[in-house]
């Protein structure tokens, strides 16, 4: 929807310079070899290379004209060295074969594929003219191809392709083919030969060779058909008449064999291609003798029911070649008429109608590619004619776009046909074009653009053309699925508006009397004097609002043409040129929220209209659901300057626009709903911005239905569907409109705002309760807290205890996300004005009972969302309200520390998550932080195991609040790098800048906790950046510290051990999985662990509790990587000998291998390797016994299990 | 759609021409010169006027963007984009050319212009005192520009003197480096 913010063309332009210059390098490396002898093959990797830098430039479809500098260069190089291979080296010629994993190709291979690629890009016009065309390659190039072309030699369609155009350009040979030597081997078709006669000498093989290809599928038919038009068009060959041979022999062949279509589509597209080619290229005169004929021939396939002919029409290439052969035959066929008649006049004129008529109705054609050709056909017919046919031919294609076009009552929505009103009555009707066919009207407004664009239509017929096109500015239907049909009918029609101001002059255009146009008759339109300035409103429309970028960018350019072409015919037209700008425009969101305002303060009459097309299909009934809401902020922004009055009537407009709504809301009646209601809500705003009385005694006025609610959401009491979710959305938005504006204005009606107020809560209450989504429950919250300020003293109160009483509702409601938001934002509202202190602090404890209660984690969440937003907006209160730091800081540290794991994973991170941004809430709030004290250091070491955790998210957003903690204290080492991105919380820098704080006491554990974690079991590239972290730091530091600290950690990570033996897996693992690491790293030392004065346990006690028979096998193996350690300590090694041996015997076979394993590293012992561990366990047996001996711990019994 | 017209702009060989410079640098005389339109009747553009002058076989749609603020919303459009650049000077007045400088320059740095040739016209060659192109070059720094392809040709917008020349270099360089059809 959005176009690209940079143009990308300029961007390649900057690097095309060096990607030129690398070409310019490489390409004679390709060729020649280091010794400046051409190569007689390539590695196809090389040539790859070279497509690719070509192809790069390719991207720049926009400017294939950046080659041009280097390109005859290139070309030249590379078709020299094509020539020289063809004379000098053919017989090299063979298959690419493969070596090794490289391919090599004959350089021709080579050559060919990147010409075939400049020919992509540059066109093949451009690359052929600069191919060698001296004659006398003609005959080594023919048998070459006849010579290559065969199955054993493996040639690739780019070289056909190339040669075969090649050979169409040595056909520009002066001399008579005849003249040529001739080496016919291989007898040509008989079936052609048939048809075409004796050709004089070389024609005759080009002919076979030319035919071969047409039939092919690939990009060389079209080759094969330039070289034959080249061909029969040469003077030597018309004496033998091959172009008319040609012509019948394709003609014969196309209607006649039934045998064409069925094997391959492509027979039917080259004989076609042919028959074009010749025609087009052919002067009248060539082209007389057979036209009549050839023209029949193709109306009947174009036509005609057979079956056959069907066929050949079923593909849209056909189609489109039949479209071009019937343009250049009419084209031929008047021109050759306007100097004497050649073909009577009845005739051309039946040709002209019958393929007129072919041509509108292939207008409708489904493929864009026919459609565009069919336009373009009309129009180049068109401009031949004379004044009065072509005039014509306007009229139809203006008839065909009244087709189906009804009329739409603007209140009842009611469609008529056109005939059935006459015209005056049709003032207060509006076009209502969701009958007709999206693909036909294109194909009537790219004609009507292509008539334009060539100046045939006469300036009378101007009127209509321009209401045609105005409609078509406007096209949009909806799909059966919902979504925006009609770009394409935009896109024509901004480009038949640019061509008209292009081409017709100031004083033709003023000719037109914009007072027939119903457009110009609406109010907004008022002040409208010419034509030019009505097309001008309606690009300033279609530039800012348009949902799709190139309509935008197409209008703003087609403003810029009308504005440039007829200076001082539009109101403040160079404003409105800098305003509507293909670059401001490039972004929908900026278009409508900046430039359509901007735009709009030019002059009242954008103003006006901008408006009122805001509160269409490009505003507020938008199918897009954002660019209804920038249309709501739009025209909050836009009414803002109109007076009280005019934003009444505006205001009025909308309602009444809400109330014809149908009342179920599914689809894009929903959609519209959402739109108009926000837009109704915009307008509200504005009023009490305004002039909150008037705004408030409209609203109550009698007979406003504004505050009859359930008129204005149609039917809410359904499954909440996404669509019923945006209704709540807009309702919730209009309510917290409807209060703000009576809160403001202290009017006299209380009794009907009285009256008003328990309906508006009830379906606020449903809004909030039932919504979910983001936007629903902010809006509804916004809503509830301006609700609130309405309701009396007494009345508010009791709303928010009896939503605080989990008794008076059912869960759901209680824990609903809307509730909890709400809750929040009057607790704010509440604390910023001093008031209800009880209340305040009841509000509190419920949130916090929330987060601690056995709630699902995502009303959790939410509770601590609201958390945040209390402490953001605690307010240094005057005594009264007792907040407890204590409960706040146990909240804090418990969700912070929340590991919740259920089936969808580590859940528990966006408790954690939303706790990060609760504390980064209380230290942004000076109050909250003097209210509680001591909690933001609390929660502290806590913030130092997150900085820590495995988890990217949770590391990053816990380090970003760590951080503004350290920076804030002194008694912090120094910061030695700042962080802030998310990838760089996973590099090595980042963990050794966390190391910092191993050797503080209150962060020593958490931040160990933390290490565990992301040190062995986060991913790959963590668990080595952690744990490198942790070694390089230890490593750097002093004897006596290095000690100190590595005690300190392993002696802690023990007591984790101790303590946590009982604990599930995923916390004792990673621990045991640490410990190994720092025994690894020679980190461990046991020497104070068996000192019997230490308290601290001795690790073999701990292990014994960690580690039992029905351990899991993540915690087994984990224990047995421990002993593995342990065999190098002394004082445990037979124990650890003993412990290894016995899991030789465990009942899993992977714990049996892996404690193989580890005992082999230690003594590799020959039984170990050798001995089936997988085997069962009993015969094993015997070889543990007779290792255990050799081992040395054969003393202890062998555990039986 | 662009397609479409892009190729019919190489068919018909169009060039986008913007014509720019300080206020009252002879602008819009020089388009009417060449449109053979009546030059005495000149006064100040106020906004812009696209004319299409047909020209040794080439279509020149002339951009004559008149001595307004910002021109960003000129540089390109969805449908062209610009081919060459004429920037005119006027000749006698010496006070300004600073300005003139930093206003080349500032436009000269912008990407979406790259690739269009410079046309420099010293406009008023017939009052008496006029700058030679020498001066000019040096008071533009006119050699330090290596990004674009650039010519001074001095001209006189009353006489029509020159105008011509310079249209043919511009038509010619683009004939240099483009194989139009």
């Amino acid at each position: 929807m959005d176009a690209a913010e940079h143009d990308l063309d300029a961007k390649l332009y900057k690097a095309s310079s060096t990607l030129l210059q690398e070409l310019g390098h490489k390409l004679p490396l390709l060729i020649f070899n280091p010794r400046t002898t051409r190569r007689l093959r390539v590695l196809d990797s090389k040539c790859e290379e070279l497509r690719l830098l070509v192809s790069l430039l390719d991207r720049f479809q926009e400017w294939p004209q950046l080659l041009d500098p280097g390109l005859s260069t290139h070309v030249q190089l590379l078709s020299e060295a094509f020539v020289d291979y063809m004379t000098r080296s053919g017989h090299h010629y063979s298959q690419s074969y493969r070596h090794g994993t490289a391919t090599v190709s004959p350089l021709p291979r080579a050559i060919c594929r990147l010409l075939y690629s400049f020919c992509k890009i540059r066109g093949q016009k451009v690359i052929v003219r600069l191919l060698n065309n001296e004659p006398k390659f003609l005959a080594p190039m023919l048998s070459s191809f006849k010579a290559w072309n065969t199955s054993s030699m493996g040639m690739v369609w780019e070289e056909r392709y190339i040669m075969m155009l090649w050979l169409s350009h040595l056909m520009l040979a002066p001399f008579e083919l005849a003249n040529m030597a001739v080496s016919n081997e291989n007898p040509p078709d008989l079936r052609l030969s048939q048809a075409l006669g004796d050709l004089p000498g070389f024609a005759g093989d080009i002919t076979s060779v030319a035919f071969s290809q047409l039939e092919s599928p690939g990009k060389e038919r079209e080759a094969a058909s330039i070289l034959l038009v080249r061909l029969c068009l040469r003077k030597d060959m018309q004496a033998h008449d091959l172009q008319l041979k040609l012509v019948h022999y394709a003609t014969q062949r196309l209607l006649s064999d039934t045998d064409l279509v069925v094997l391959s589509h492509y027979r039917a597209l080259g004989l076609l291609s042919l028959l074009y080619g010749i025609t087009n290229s052919g002067s009248d005169k060539e082209v007389a003798p057979y036209l009549v004929q050839i023209f029949q021939a193709v109306l009947k396939l174009a036509t005609d029911p057979g079956e056959h002919y069907q066929a050949i029409r079923d593909s849209a290439p056909a189609r489109k070649l039949i479209l071009k052969i019937l343009r250049v035959i009419l084209t031929h066929a008047i021109s050759l008429n306007s100097s004497k008649v050649v073909i009577p006049e009845a005739h051309l004129n039946m040709m002209l109608e019958e393929s007129i008529q072919y041509f509108l109705d292939t207008l409708s054609d489904k493929e864009t590619p026919v459609r565009m050709s069919a336009a373009k056909a009309l129009s180049v017919v068109a401009l031949r004619l004379d004044a009065a046919m072509s005039a014509e031919v306007v009229e139809a294609v203006l008839s065909c776009l009244q087709e189906n076009v009804l009329l739409e009552d603007l209140h009842s929505h009611n469609l008529i046909p056109i005939t059935d009103k006459i015209g005056s009555e049709a003032g207060g009707m509006k076009k209502n074009i969701s009958a007709v066919d999206p693909m036909r009207w294109h194909g009537l407004m790219l004609t009507l653009a292509h008539l334009l664009f060539r100046r045939s239509p006469p300036p009378g017929l101007l009127p209509e053309i321009i209401q045609a096109l105005i409609l078509g500015l406007e096209f949009e239907q909806r799909s059966n699925v919902g979504t925006s049909v009609g770009v394409g009918v935009r896109d024509a029609a901004c480009f038949g508006l640019w061509a008209l101001a292009r081409k017709y002059s100031t004083l033709e255009l003023a000719r037109v009397r914009v007072s027939d146009f119903v457009e110009a008759k609406a109010p907004e339109f008022a002040g409208c004097q010419s034509v030019l300035q009505l097309i001008a409103v309606k690009m300033v429309i279609s530039g800012c609002l348009d949902p799709s970028g190139n309509i935008r960018r197409a209008s703003s350019a087609a403003l810029q043409e009308l504005i440039g072409r007829h200076p001082d015919t539009i109101l403040h037209g160079i404003a409105l040129v800098q305003t509507v700008d293909y670059h401001a425009v490039a972004r929908l969101s900026r278009a409508m929220v900046e430039v359509s305002p901007q735009a709009a303060a030019v002059d009242a009459m954008y103003h006006r209209t901008l408006l009122s097309a805001l509160l269409d299909w490009r505003g507020a009934r938008a199918t897009d659901v954002n660019q209804r809401r920038w249309a709501a902020s739009t025209i909050r922004i836009l009414a803002d300057t109109l007076s009280t009055s005019e934003t009444l009537s505006v205001a009025n407009i909308v309602l009444c626009q809400v109330l014809d709504l149908k009342p179920w809301n599914i689809g894009s009646t929903a959609g519209s709903r959402h739109g108009l209601l926000l837009a109704l809500a915009s307008t509200v705003e504005s009023l009490t911005q305004q002039d909150p009385l008037a705004a408030a005694s409209w609203m109550l006025e009698d007979g406003n239905q504004l505050l009859q609610l359930d008129k204005l959401t149609g039917k809410m009491d359904i499954r909440v569907t996404a669509d019923l979710e945006l209704v709540m959305e807009a309702i919730s938005t209009l309510i917290g409109s409807i209060c703000k504006c009576f809160s403001a204005s202290t009017s006299d009606g209380a009794g009907k705002q009285q009256a008003w107020m328990p309906s508006a809560l009830m379906l606020l209450d449903h809004c909030t309760v039932a919504g979910g989504r983001d936007i629903v429950v902010e809006a509804s919250a916004d809503a509830n807290v301006e609700l609130f300020k309405l309701l009396s003293l007494r009345s508010d109160i009791a709303m928010v205890e009896n939503w605080l009483d989990p008794n008076e509702q059912s869960p759901s409601t209680f824990t609903s996300k809307g509730r909890i938001k709400s809750l929040s934002l009057i607790y704010a509202y509440l604390a910023q004005r001093d008031r209800e202190s009880d209340l305040q602090q009841r509000i509190i404890s419920c949130i916090i009972g929330l987060i601690n209660g056995s709630y699902r984690i995502e009303t959790r969440v939410d509770a601590m969302r609201a958390l945040g937003v209390i402490l953001r907006d605690m307010e240094e209160a005057s005594g009264s309200v007792q907040v407890d730091a204590g409960s706040i800081t146990n909240v804090l540290c418990r969700g912070l520390t929340d590991y919740t794991n259920d089936q969808r994973g580590d859940i528990g991170s966006l408790l954690r998550l939303q706790s990060l941004e609760a504390v980064n809430a209380l230290r942004s709030n000076e109050a909250a932080l003097r209210i509680l004290d001591g909690t933001s250091e609390a929660v502290m070491p806590v913030l130092v195991k997150l900085a820590a955790e495995k988890l990217d998210s949770v590391r990053f957003r816990a380090w970003r609040c760590l951080e503004s903690y350290w920076r804030s204290q002194a008694t912090m080492p120094e910061l030695k790098n700042t962080f802030p991105y998310p990838e760089d919380v996973s590099t090595i820098p980042y963990f050794q800048q966390l190391m910092e704080l191993l050797s503080l006491d209150w962060s020593r554990k958490p931040l160990i906790m933390g290490l565990v974690s992301s040190a062995t079991s986060g991913t790959e590239s963590i668990c080595r950046a952690a744990s490198n972290a942790f070694a390089w730091y230890l490593q750097a530091l002093d004897h006596g510290k290095r000690d100190m600290l590595s005690a300190a950690t392993s002696s802690f990570i023990l007591e984790q051990l101790a303590t946590g033996a009982a604990l599930d897996d995923r916390q004792v693992v990673p621990l045991l999985d640490f410990l190994c690491f720092m025994m690894d790293q020679g980190l461990v030392s046991f020497q104070p662990i068996t000192e019997p004065e230490d308290n601290a346990q001795d690790i073999w006690t701990i292990m014994q509790t960690i580690h039992g028979p029905s351990s899991s096998l993540q915690r087994t193996e984990a224990s047995l990587n421990i002993y593995s350690r342990l065999l190098a300590a002394d004082s445990f090694r037979s124990k650890a000998l003993d412990k290894l041996t016995r899991q030789l015997l465990h009942r899993w076979p992977k714990v049996r291998n892996t404690a193989a394993d580890l005992l082999y590293l230690n003594s590799p012992s020959p039984t170990l390797a050798l001995c089936n561990w997988n085997g069962p366990v009993k015969n094993n047996r015997p070889v543990v016994l007779e290792l255990r001996k050799e081992l040395g711990v054969a003393g202890m019994a062998v555990a039986k299990t | 759609m662009l397609s479409i017209l892009r190729k019919a702009r190489l068919k018909d060989k169009e060039m986008r021409v913007l014509m720019l410079g300080l206020d009252s640098a002879g602008k819009t005389t020089i388009v009417k010169k060449i449109m053979n339109e009546d030059v005495n009747t000149v006064s100040p553009t106020l906004g812009f006027i696209i004319k299409t002058i047909n020209f040794r076989g080439y279509k020149l749609n002339i951009w004559d963007v008149g001595g307004q603020k910002t021109i960003r919303s000129y540089w390109r459009n969805y449908f062209e984009k610009t081919d060459a650049l004429i920037w005119v000077v006027d000749g006698t007045d010496r006070l300004r050319i600073d300005d003139c400088k930093a206003e080349l320059k500032g436009l000269l740095v912008e990407e979406r212009l790259a690739g269009a040739s410079l046309l420099v016209f010293l406009n008023k060659i017939d009052v008496n005192g006029c700058m030679s192109v020498e001066e000019v070059t040096r008071a533009l720094e006119l050699d330090r520009i290596l990004t674009h392809h650039w010519v001074v040709v001095p001209c006189s917008a009353m006489t029509g003197e020159n105008l011509e020349k310079g249209l043919d270099w511009v038509v010619q360089d683009a004939k240099d480096r483009l194989f139009l059809y």
